[in-house]
């Protein structure tokens, strides 16, 4: 062999490297494309709910199933009264709330007692799905539907596993603690359990990002844009996971992940299925694929549902650092769920999730995020060598970044037409610009910090940092 | 051109289209800003001409006024107004031709229009608005909007007999959900009789508990001695039925059947006594309450404890009220 | 016959109020915003306010605890109106000065006599 035939063969490798980065990039985005146009379609068919449907569940207050909200709560003392009195005066005819207590070392506790003049109840635990030891449990004398379950401290999976134990309802609604719900979000969340009959096991909604926003008392007060940069990316981001990837796998009975922010489940089939994994730090999206799983391995008729509405108010982090944390851990938490039940990966025997949600996943998380980093080198590297057509380069900017800004803005055109949640014509320009800049730069930065989420999976890596965030309304 | 060529050139025209509808969008947004100050006067004018032409006074009455605006303005004073006032802006209403275009809307072929259109009619509530809304929920081709006009009808309390609210949503076919339990409290109070009847033909042991949960709904005494009939029935979920629709009727005729369930074989049954206890308010059931704290069933146990509670501050509870209000 | 402000930003339950006070013979002025109402309130003190909670600029509390705060207008009777029905909103109005509380929707008939009663308190 000789120094000719090494570099044919070279060039080949290159070439062909090149031709794969270009075909997993333009089926992602013909993917994404795909989803926007159902989206499309899904909002401009939609009947919002009525007001006369409202006035018959208020008339007829006992037909919406109660609701257990499970709120953990880690060293959260300066902001826990808050939220707990937020979360009471939530719009239902009939919701609990049971805050777990995950071993905070300040004195969340206490100031627990203290503000709701909680005592001793000593309550049974239905199911026990956590791993370590409850300490105790307390009920309020003075909101009967207040309580507070303290035990060791473990991970969020495991204090919400210990809340599902103590609910008594039929629905369960899983929040984080800094989630901040739309006052009447439950009860619109709820809803498709008055129109089900018996096949729906879970309901999603949609999430969108509280930085720039005036919050008060636990409850969203006026809706705004952050000034920096990077929280006003995510809300493009969010919108387009949540207006498109969403409505659109949730209108093909394909809804993988129901964000931990906030998910409403059948709290039989949450214990059946024995609520959060504690191994992955992709807890919600591993949760919905093994309900799917379960459920089609029985062969059970069955339904996940998603509320296009805005439902929750979430922080997103204001600092590249908290960014790539959080990404890195979302990148793991796929690739654990998808070497989990990767028997499920074409497998025909799991329908639609098998044959086609999955490979999505495959092709979102594993295959994207490499192939795109490659093809920015890769691609004109190969034309700068002459190896091939520098239309192909040019070719692979367009459906990479041009494609990118389309959806994205694509996207908030959808939101502005069905919705119609972004404050001002003001506003609505800022995040359309940050919708066409996000693709110079932020896009390529969240890959990075993905393809660390990689070398954590293989190392198997398990120790997270908490995310840093910037207090809400203090911005 | 190569085929690279023609992606370039494809992905161009869609993203410069896609960011000329959004450009669209943001103008659109912009020029509505503009005009919020100008449009909340309009408002009040419209308003105004309108108290204005229900009380009998001289009134403006400007072209440049959209029916649209007309409209929504219509929508807020309406549910404001009582007696002879709101007969006279219905009249009105009539006479300015936007009862007209409500009616042309919901004979639009879109499904949304049409429920938009379902909505102004529920609102109005006039003889020839419920009129067609019967209408839509009898012959609308579409499920989604039929069920539409069901509700609209229902918080109106105009819809039709239970027989036919169950045919024309095709609930027959198909097991109960929530929604159909509400329509059918819904027509309770109207249609106790033939509530009655639809239990003596033959119907499916869901949907028949489904009727006499609705029964409690009536508001009418006279059902009692057929809850008592079917308090004995074999089936658990028609006597779960039995005492949620005994706990709703709120009369003290029903103790003895509830009381009387209390030792229920089945747990689901136990669970409804005891809960129609709390609400009844059933002193004389503390008694058996306190023995059933040691009941075998988790699930009873725990209502037991609520019933209980709920019992001993039952006679507080009045005085925290005033407290608050 | 009465000096009434109403502080809401909802042109037609403001016009449909203000057409049944002036009907009944009181004098009535409308702030679209809680500032505005503030200013207006300094300006020249109205009898009764009739204050919105939900307001852009200055939200109906806040008005409510500058009103109470200033000696000169601490003692004008305030109605809250509130979309909301949370406890707590008509506990915190009450104890921070409001006179009567109303939750949307109300009918305006009520409005009129619980002012008619707080007026005749006040003369």
């Amino acid at each position: 062999m000789n120094i000719e035939t090494l570099k044919i063969v070279a060039a080949d490798i290159i070439l062909w490297i090149a031709f794969a980065c270009f075909l997993v990039v333009a089926l992602r985005n013909s993917i994404s494309l795909l989803q926007l146009a159902i989206a499309g379609w899904v909002f401009s068919t939609r009947i919002e709910p009525s007001e006369s449907a409202r006035e018959l569940w208020r008339r007829y207050a006992d037909l919406a199933l109660p609701v257990s909200v499970i709120a953990p709560a880690f060293n959260e003392e300066l902001s826990i009264v808050q939220s707990v009195k937020a979360l009471l005066a939530l719009e239902h005819p009939d919701h609990e709330i049971i805050v777990v207590n995950d071993g905070s070392a300040d004195s969340t506790l206490d100031v627990l007692i203290e503000a709701f003049d909680m005592e001793p109840a000593d309550l049974p635990q239905l199911a026990e799905l956590q791993k370590t030891r409850i300490l105790g449990t307390y009920s309020s004398r003075r909101f009967a539907n207040l309580l507070v379950v303290d035990k060791e401290n473990g991970r969020k999976a495991d204090a919400v596993n210990a809340g599902i134990g103590f609910a008594r309802t039929p629905l369960i609604c899983i929040i984080d603690a800094d989630s901040i719900i739309e006052t009447d979000g439950l009860l619109r969340a709820s809803e498709p359990f008055m129109f089900d009959d018996g096949k729906l096991v879970a309901v999603g909604g949609a999430v969108r990002i509280a930085n720039g926003c005036t919050i008060k008392g636990g409850a969203l007060q006026k809706i705004g844009i952050s000034k920096g940069m990077l929280p006003r990316f995510q809300v493009v981001e969010y919108l387009r996971a949540f207006l498109m990837a969403r409505v659109a796998h949730a209108h093909t009975n394909t809804l993988m992940l129901i964000s931990g922010a906030f998910g409403l489940f059948r709290r039989s089939t949450l214990i059946e299925v024995g609520g959060y994994r504690h191994d992955t730090v992709g807890e919600d999206l591993e949760l919905v694929v093994r309900l799917h799983r379960h459920m089609r391995e029985q062969n059970r008729d069955y339904q996940i549902a998603f509320v296009p509405d805005i439902v929750c108010w979430t922080e997103a982090p204001a600092e590249l650092g908290g960014l790539d944390n959080q990404r890195g851990r979302w990148q793991q938490g796929a690739m654990e769920t998808l070497q989990r039940h990767r028997r499920m990966i074409f497998n025909p025997r799991y329908g639609r999730i098998g044959m086609l949600a999955m490979p999505q996943i495959v092709l979102e998380d594993i295959l994207g995020p490499p192939a795109e980093l490659a093809g920015y080198l890769v691609l004109p590297a190969a034309a700068l060598l002459g190896l091939l057509s520098p239309w192909m380069a040019l070719a692979f900017f367009f459906v990479s970044v041009v494609f990118g800004c389309a959806l994205s803005v694509g996207t908030l055109a959808l939101e502005e037409k069905q919705l119609r949640r972004t404050p001002s014509a003001r506003d609505l320009t800022k995040l359309g610009i940050a919708a066409v800049v996000e693709n110079f730069g932020y896009r390529q930065i969240n890959l990075w910090y993905r393809l660390g989420g990689i070398k954590r999976f293989f190392r198997n890596d398990t120790t997270w940092a908490a995310v840093p965030r910037v207090g809400l309304g203090n911005e | 051109m190569n085929v690279y060529q023609n992606v370039i050139i494809g992905t161009a025209v869609l993203a410069t289209s896609i960011m000329l509808v959004f450009m669209l969008l943001v103008f659109r947004r912009y020029l509505s800003e503009r005009a919020d100050a100008k449009r909340d006067q309009i408002d009040r004018a419209i308003t105004k001409s309108y108290l204005r032409r229900v009380a009998g006074y001289p009134y403006d009455n400007a072209k440049s006024w959209t029916k649209a605006r007309r409209l929504s303005a219509i929508m807020r004073i309406l549910p404001l107004l009582r007696g002879g006032e709101r007969e006279r802006l219905l009249q009105i209403v009539e006479l300015d031709g936007v009862m007209g275009s409500i009616l042309r809307r919901s004979h639009s072929l879109r499904e949304a229009e049409r429920v938009t259109a379902i909505r102004h009619l529920q609102r109005i509530r006039s003889e020839v608005c419920i009129g067609r809304l019967r209408e839509l929920l009898a012959r609308d081709p579409s499920p989604r909007v039929q069920l539409e006009a069901a509700f609209a009808l229902a918080a109106s309390e105009s819809l039709p007999p239970p027989r036919e609210t169950m045919r024309i949503l095709g609930m027959l076919d198909r097991p109960p959900k929530r929604i159909d339990v509400a329509l059918l409290r819904a027509t309770a109070p109207h249609y106790r009789e033939q509530m009655v009847l639809l239990l003596e033909g033959d119907l499916s042991r869901q949907w028949r508990a489904k009727i006499i949960d609705s029964l409690g709904w009536s508001g009418d005494m006279r059902v009692l001695p057929f809850l008592e009939r079917s308090a004995n029935d074999l089936d658990p979920e028609i006597r779960c039925a039995v005492l949620r629709a005994s706990a709703k009727l709120n009369h003290p005729g029903a103790a003895e059947l509830v009381l009387r369930a209390l030792k229920d074989r089945e747990d689901a049954v136990r669970i409804q006594a005891v809960n129609a206890c709390a609400t009844l308010g059933l002193k004389e059931a503390t008694g058996t309450l306190l023995q059933m704290r040691h009941d075998e069933q988790l699930w009873v146990r725990l209502r037991v404890d609520q019933a209980l509670r709920k019992l001993s501050t039952r006679s507080q509870e009045p005085a925290q009220l005033r407290a608050v209000g | 016959m009465a000096n009434i402000l109403i502080a809401d930003d909802d042109p037609i339950l403001v016009e449909i109020l203000q057409f049944r006070l002036e009907g009944a013979g009181h004098n009535v002025r409308v702030a679209g915003d809680g500032q505005e109402a503030l200013n207006m309130i300094k300006a020249r003190a109205p009898d009764l306010v009739v204050l919105d909670s939900m307001m852009p600029i200055l939200s109906g509390p806040e008005v409510l605890t500058a009103l109470k705060d200033d000696p000169k207008t601490s003692r004008i009777p305030i109605v809250m109106l509130s979309a909301r029905k949370g406890e707590d909103d008509v506990v915190a109005a009450i104890k921070s000065g409001a006179s009567e509380y109303l939750t949307k929707p109300f009918i305006p008939q009520e409005l009129l006599v619980r002012i008619e009663m707080l007026l005749g308190q006040t003369v």
